[in-house]
């Protein structure tokens, strides 16, 4: 297995540039998570290391070695499209076998590989059997081990999961994360699912309009995004993200959210400061917090605003309650059931230690809580 | 798999563009020499080796549309400034324009037949293929490979039989009969593939709109047909090329007033020597309405021939 | 608007039976989920509901009316689907007058204005009415279907997945619009989805649908919490509830296959009403408690995967011969091969019939 790193990549397609000056770097044994919407030029990049793809800037290194002249067949990766599809007519093991003899190896070391990576993989008992006859789980051990068997310096995968369905999505990426530690590949992975992301990753790139948002590991892209995308990007519910403007008041800093509203959240004072030395005195500001550290009660307690109750939405193991703040709407995640339906206000608090403020206008974190 | 990158990249380009290039060429010669052709004096036409530069002239051009005799004597200066500009270059060519020739009429009626029978095979064929992609039809696949089976076999094999019945019926010469048996040529063509485009077509569309409160043809009418626009486009150009282009039938069933023009030009190599440059002239020409129809719909041209490989 | 009653609904398609026997009842003014996998007939019940789907067996009441021969024109349903709907040769304002210009319908052209012009204003798509439909975006393009359903006034709201093809935070934002619509409307909402948990947040009732048949029909907290079966269990909830095959003997539980064993609580025998023997237990993966060390009650395990969601940590643990997952909080930190120690809240393990997967509380 290899690092792979990507310097300044520029790709157009005719005039329009779709990825401006793209830097990754994905160490020996990683495994990193290309995550964004549609469009974001995730899948161009993933392209572009494999080969599929030319660029018309920067460079492309796999173990140092520029490769972005090579053709595929020479960068010495595997490209996963899809990882059930298996061929339907071949057995496991002539599965594993085919990129083999498509190299033209000779049978008896097509036989030993194959049954090494079987060994490996723990699919010794499963190679006479047709796809059909296989479990989901096996599949895709079958497909791991077809990418595996010539030994290639990185996987790379192009929504592999895509067309699945979400139950045994969400079983496959605990088995491919658990595939990925025995293994130790270095894998590049493409999704636009942040859960497959965060959930398999040990960093995340995140994406858009072909820009690289933030990279880092899924618990810095969560509890420190770099800008509005990424944290609006990351995470279910959704982050609340509010206009806001703020205020001294004594000891304590008030805090307004959304227009036409009367309503301050007490905030201490020390934030002003942080705020004032961030920000400056402008007024292009939000707040951004996860529903979950948005506070709820059911009773006036100190500290804390009155709200109306817009919407409940019971998820199982917790609630989402959508309570109206001026003109917009703020999610508090909430025990099941705590908030009931006849339930007309309640009182809800921003957790400071968990709150976010962003510059409107660039959208970028003034990451207020990064140095404390 | 396009898998070659950046300076490998660049030469493979250059090569596929040079290969288009050469394919092109020769794709374009013939073209470029029939047109040429009906420009040549017929010595440049059958000098060999040909020639590719020479003086244009029209005498071919106008010898397609006339009737002419072998000129016996010189024309008298007086008649000579008489005559029209086209009778001068007849006279050049040592031939007297008689009359005007059929070519026009025979022009006529290939647009005549041509536009009506597309036009009946399209609507027909446009139902057809709603119904095949829509309607639950017993046996459907049997009939669709029933109606593509008329396709199969070579019209000269059944022109005696519609020859014979096209006699008792008295169709022989007449547009009904040549329309007729236009449409039937290309309607299986216009089902099978009107029913690649309307299948394309969300059925869910048709469907909000029954429940909006319309009926099926009122469905049919103002969701369906307008979307598949493309796809009409598409088979009435593949039908009227058909048809246009279209010989041995014609040259059988249409003997006479209501001819078309393909076995009308070869009519004119006469019983001397071929005069190429009137036959060159009387194609270049035929060529001129099917090109422009193909042109006006270009546009649905070019997405109706790619509909179905690429998704939006 | 108007209740609907579906009465010994039956739909086959061939030798397939797409709906087997379905009763159901929706309120006037409900919103009703029905969720299920691919193919498990839910969008057949609406399709047969709708009239689009005729020759089936059994009956459909819309408000008082027996429906079941009307055609789809006269039912006075709106439809949303999944996508396509939207003329794409026609602009915004067109495809919302569309349904008012039915003949059936002979709506005035004034009133015709008014109600587009309300649905656009409700919808926030004013500033899109004069625009063609495939110049929108996926957001933008259900906002108008559902345009679409409001200017008609129907009876009823029929809706097939009309959020799956949007991205995961545009469905949020139309999820909660959507309900806050439909309570605004009080309109009679059927809704279809195999989204557990579109499901679980929009719905007064949730209606599970398996090959078929209903199999459950309840509020959303009943559904997780009182699972009918471990079909339900399993289908609604994710990350997945656990499965694991449970001996109850002298009050203890035995996990099958391994020597971890744990005291049941005198609530819970008491709940089981004293079945013993082999059973299905089922145990939500919030419902695992984790600690690195040692403790009371609790059994070693070994860590197979860690997977940080940031709002949680899920972890993935094997005793032989199952894995286990576990939400635990996000600060909660373990690698893949540690030894750790879990123990089950009593009160939320799940008692499954081994045979019939039915639920034994």
């Amino acid at each position: 297995m290899a690092n792979i790193n990507v310097k300044d990549m520029i790709k157009r397609f005719g005039q329009t540039e779709v990825i401006t000056k793209l830097n990754l770097e994905i160490k020996d044994q990683e495994f990193v998570v290309l995550l964004g919407p549609s469009g974001c030029g995730k899948t161009t990049t993933l392209r572009a290391i494999a080969g599929l793809e030319d660029i018309q800037g920067g460079e492309i290194t796999i173990d140092g070695k520029a490769v972005h002249d090579l053709p595929v067949k020479q960068r010495d990766i595997a490209f996963v499209f899809q990882l059930f599809a298996l061929y339907p007519h071949l057995s496991a093991f002539n599965n594993i076998a085919f990129p083999l003899k498509a190299a033209g190896m000779p049978k008896s070391d097509i036989e030993k590989r194959v049954f090494a990576v079987a060994e490996f993989l723990q699919i010794k008992s499963l190679l006479k059997s047709m796809p059909s006859a296989l479990s989901g789980g096996d599949l895709q051990r079958v497909s791991m081990a077809r990418a595996l068997v010539r030994d290639p310096k990185a996987l790379l995968m192009d929504e592999p999961m895509g067309t699945l369905d979400a139950k045994l999505r969400e079983e496959l990426r605990t088995e491919l994360k658990h595939l990925h530690i025995e293994t130790n590949s270095t894998t590049v992975y493409v999704t636009h699912d942040q859960v497959e992301a965060m959930s398999m990753g040990d960093k995340i790139a995140v994406m858009n309009d072909g820009i690289l948002q933030q990279m880092g590991n899924p618990k810095e892209v969560y509890d420190n995004p770099s800008n509005i995308f990424v944290a609006q990007f990351i995470g279910s519910p959704v982050m609340n993200v509010v206009d806001c403007n703020y205020a001294t008041d004594g000891d304590v800093t008030h805090l307004v959210l959304g227009e036409n509203n009367s309503d301050k959240f007490t905030l201490s004072k020390n934030l002003t400061q942080k705020l004032k030395a961030k920000n400056g005195d402008s007024k292009n500001l939000a707040v951004g917090i996860r529903a979950e550290a948005v506070d709820l009660k059911l009773e006036p307690t100190k500290g804390y605003v009155k709200v109306e109750v817009e919407v409940i939405e019971p998820l199982g193991p917790f609630d989402i309650v959508d309570v109206k703040v001026g003109d917009g709407l703020v999610r508090s995640s909430t025990r099941s059931q705590y908030v009931e339906k006849s339930c007309k206000h309640v009182w809800i608090h921003l957790n400071e230690e968990k709150i976010h403020f962003f510059d409107t206008q660039s959208g970028q974190s003034l990451n207020i809580n990064a140095e404390a | 798999m396009a898998a070659v990158v950046s300076k490998n990249n660049k030469l493979y380009n250059q090569l596929m563009v040079a290969t288009v290039l050469v394919v092109t060429f020769i794709m374009l010669v013939p073209i470029y020499w029939i047109a040429s052709t009906s420009f040549k004096s017929y010595n440049d036409s059958v000098s060999i080796p040909p020639t590719v530069f020479f003086e244009p002239e029209m005498t071919g051009v106008v010898k397609v549309f006339t009737k002419r005799t072998i000129l016996r004597k010189d024309p008298s200066p007086a008649k000579l400034a008489k005559s029209a500009w086209y009778e001068k270059i007849i006279f050049k060519a040592g031939e007297k324009v008689l009359r005007a020739s059929a070519f026009p009429s025979r022009l006529w009626n290939s647009i005549v037949i041509c536009v009506v029978s597309t036009a009946i095979a399209l609507m027909m064929g446009t139902f057809a293929a709603y119904a095949f992609s829509r309607f639950k039809i017993f046996g459907k696949d049997d009939w669709l490979f029933f109606i593509l089976s008329q396709k199969m076999l070579p019209p000269m094999v059944v022109i005696i039989p519609i020859f014979l019945m096209y006699r008792t019926l008295g169709l022989i010469d007449s547009y009904s009969g040549m329309i007729l048996i236009y449409t039937a040529m290309n309607l299986p063509f216009a089902v099978w593939l009107m029913k690649g485009f309307v299948d394309e077509i969300p059925i869910e569309y048709e469907e909000a709109a029954m429940i909006d409160g319309y009926t099926r043809f009122q469905a049919f009418w103002k969701i369906v047909l307008p979307q598949s626009v493309t796809g009409m486009a598409a088979t009435s150009v593949f039908c009227f090329i058909t048809a246009w282009n279209e010989f041995a039938l014609a040259l059988i069933l249409a003997p006479r007033n209501v001819q078309t023009a393909p076995p009308f030009i070869p009519s004119q190599v006469g019983s001397g020597i071929p005069d190429w440059t009137a036959i060159a002239a009387g194609a270049t020409i035929f060529l001129i309405p099917v090109m422009i129809f193909t042109f006006l719909l270009r546009k649905h041209l070019l997405r109706g021939v790619t509909f179905g490989a690429i998704r939006k | 608007m108007a209740s609907i009653t579906f009465e010994n609904l039956t739909k086959k398609y061939d030798d397939l039976t797409a709906v087997n026997d379905l009763n159901l009842s929706v309120n006037d003014g409900e919103f009703y989920v029905m969720l299920g996998p691919t193919g498990a007939g839910k969008t057949t019940s609406l399709r047969c509901l709708s009239g689009l789907d005729k020759d089936y067996q059994g009956s459909v009441y819309i408000g008082n009316s027996n429906v079941t021969d009307w055609s789809p024109a006269h039912r006075d349903v709106a439809m949303v689907f999944q996508q396509y709907s939207l003329y794409p040769h026609l602009t915004v304002r067109e495809n919302l007058e569309f349904p008012l210009k039915s003949k059936i319908r002979m709506v005035p052209q004034d009133e015709i204005e008014r109600r587009v012009n309300y649905a656009a204003a409700t919808l926030k798509i004013v500033d899109l009415l004069d625009r063609k439909t495939d110049k929108l975006s996926g957001g933008e393009m259900q906002r108008v279907s559902i345009g679409r359903a409001i200017v008609r006034k129907p009876k009823v709201f029929l809706m097939d997945e009309p959020l799956s093809s949007l991205d995961a935070k545009l469905r949020e934002a139309l999820r909660i619009e959507l309900k806050r619509l439909q309570k605004e409307l009080g309109a009679t909402l059927i809704y279809v989805t195999h989204d557990q948990v579109e499901a679980m947040s929009m719905a007064d009732r949730v209606g599970i649908i398996k090959e078929g048949q209903l199999i459950q029909s309840d509020t959303p907290h009943k559904v997780y919490n009182e699972p009918k079966n471990t079909f339900v269990a399993g289908f609604v909830g994710s990350p997945k509830i656990n499965f694991f095959d449970g001996i109850v003997e002298n009050g203890r539980l035995t996990i099958k296959g391994s020597p971890h064993q744990f005291q049941l609580e005198s609530e819970i025998l008491e709940k089981i009403r004293g079945i013993t023997g082999e059973l299905i237990i089922g145990v939500r993966p919030e419902d695992i408690f984790l600690t690195h060390e040692a403790q009371e009650g609790a059994c070693e395990a070994k860590v197979y995967v860690i997977e940080h969601m940031g709002m949680e940590n899920l972890i993935s643990f094997h005793i032989d011969p199952y894995h286990f997952k576990a939400a635990t909080d996000s600060a909660f930190e373990v690698n893949a091969n540690d030894k750790i120690y879990f123990r089950f809240a009593q009160e939320k393990l799940h008692f499954f019939d081994k045979n019939s997967e039915e639920n034994l509380v």
